[in-house]
């Protein structure tokens, strides 16, 4: 996975690309980290240009969901395509994670 | 204080104590007399305590035998057989191809200090050796390979309690006795494979009969694969056996699996799960699903293949979540399989992953085929990831046939 962060200070925007694998957990955790430097209320996943998830990759978005209720911000994906927009349906994601298209 | 005591411990880092170090053999090869004098000077005053002497490469290989050495310091040029020579037969001896070479030369030429290396030497000492060079190639040598030692059985020892694992994993799957058992009492045909992408697997399935003569079957899949998730199957497993569980309703069933689980899994942890309760008599199949892969399904003979829906939240992740119980008949001829998602997600070099269609004109192909174990055959042949040395995620496939 790569991703690139456009922060206004309040709302971060991480442009997730790649793949979202088991071998991602440090690198996932690291990205949220910098995303929340300096009090961000609003963390959302651009996953545009994400090309596959595997369930180790869902998993790290319930542990940002987790996150998010725990420390008080809000925590959202948006735009899944291909092969991610078909898992996250599978898994009915929605139900517990903002997914906006 | 602190700092500094972090500090000392840093300068006086030595992985093995030296005390140990001099007492492990080495080997000093040599055919002048005078030269393997100096060598063993300089060892012994450095207080290496067990030396032991060769006068050329033929000697070398007889004292190889006799005292097995850690070490082996070597000349190139010497009578009845040189160092070269000395050096490839050790490598090629898969007991010797560990023990550190050091060749001492007085070669001055790139190349020919390189073929040193080629042939399989560890190092080199450029002639007239100096002592304390000589003393220290040696420490870091003994160091390396004793360390390298016990990284090897501390890999054998891992590896050995890890397929003692996976055995135990696998007798708590339903095997071939069980597998003909239900053949008998449910008239159902059965086939599975089960695959491990390492030495463990987050990948489980079992199979229980039913008072009624049903037939209840569940695959599931943890997420991750490995030791960790491994352990969840254990636990699956464990609770399943132990309460009452109300097998034939897959709705309840999953519910009360998901609650459970709810409890004891870490966030970010969960698993995708299809359960299934096939009545051979009223001809029904009942199932729920937790985000398991779309499973594939033939009514009977003559109905057209189709996906079953199996889209729902894994188990693990919200403990109010419903899982409603879908019902298709089961017709004589009716066929399913059940996969995980390596099934479908692995493509090799030549082969793109298996689509639907794919899967659709397999079902149809297997029903001709009377046994549960030849159905599986079938659709391995088929399968992209049948060469890979390793898979990249646990593969589970059973088929059900009525």
């Amino acid at each position: 996975m790569k991703y690139e962060i456009n922060s206004d200070g309040s709302n971060a925007v991480c442009v997730l690309s790649g793949e979202l694998t088991f071998n991602d957990h440090d690198l996932f955790r690291r990205m949220l980290d910098e995303a929340l430097v300096g009090g961000t209320k609003q963390v959302t996943l651009d996953l545009g240009k994400l090309d596959f998830i595997d369930s180790a990759g869902m998993g790290m978005l319930l542990v940002g969901q987790d996150k998010s209720g725990s420390e008080g911000w809000s925590f959202d994906l948006q735009k899944p395509q291909g092969q991610v927009k078909k898992m996250l349906e599978l898994a009915k994601l929605s139900q517990v994670i903002n997914i906006h298209s | 204080m602190v700092m500094t005591t972090v500090k000392n411990e840093l300068s006086t880092f030595d992985p093995v104590p030296f005390e140990e170090l001099v007492k492990l053999p080495i080997l000093i090869v040599d055919d002048v007399h005078l030269l393997r004098q100096l060598l063993l000077n300089f060892l012994e005053k450095e207080g290496f305590e067990n030396i032991h002497i060769a006068v050329d490469g033929r000697d070398a290989l007889k004292k190889i035998e006799e005292v097995q050495p850690a070490l082996v310091i070597l000349d190139i040029l010497m009578p009845e057989m040189d160092g070269f020579e000395v050096c490839q037969t050790l490598r090629r001896n898969s007991k010797y191809d560990n023990i550190p070479i050091i060749i001492q030369t007085g070669m001055e030429e790139t190349g020919e200090r390189l073929r040193i290396f080629k042939e399989g030497a560890n190092d080199l000492l450029l002639k007239p050796v100096n002592g304390a060079e000589l003393v220290a190639r040696v420490k870091v040598h003994l160091q390396n390979s004793l360390l390298q030692g016990r990284m090897r059985e501390y890999q054998e020892r891992t590896s050995k309690e890890l397929e003692a694992a996976l055995q135990i994993q696998a007798a708590l799957m339903p095997d071939m006795s069980k597998i003909k058992r239900m053949k008998e009492e449910t008239g159902l045909t059965l086939g599975a494979l089960f695959s491990p992408s390492s030495e463990l697997s987050g990948d489980f399935w079992g199979a229980e009969i039913l008072e009624d003569g049903s037939l209840a079957i569940y695959s599931v899949d943890f997420t991750g694969h490995g030791v960790a998730s491994a352990l969840n199957t254990f636990r699956l497993h464990s609770f399943l056996s132990d309460g009452n569980w109300d097998w034939k309703n897959p709705s309840e069933w999953l519910q009360k699996l998901n609650k459970r689980l709810c409890k004891v899994l870490n966030v970010g942890q969960f698993a995708t799960l299809f359960y299934a309760v096939i009545d051979p008599d009223n001809k029904t199949l009942k199932y729920a699903s937790a985000g398991a892969p779309p499973v594939v399904y033939k009514a009977s003979k003559n109905h057209d293949a189709e996906l079953l829906e199996t889209a729902g939240l894994p188990i693990g992740i919200m403990a109010s979540t419903d899982y409603p119980t879908s019902e298709f008949s089961f017709e004589k001829g009716a066929e399913l399989i059940i996969y995980s998602d390596a099934f479908i997600e692995t493509s090799s070099a030549n082969e793109d992953v298996l689509g639907e269609e794919d899967l659709c004109r397999l079902i149809s192909e297997i029903q001709s085929i009377q046994s549960g174990s030849e159905k599986i055959d079938h659709l391995m042949k088929v399968f992209p990831g049948r060469h890979l040395e390793r898979l990249p995620d646990d593969l589970t496939l059973i088929t059900v046939s009525n």
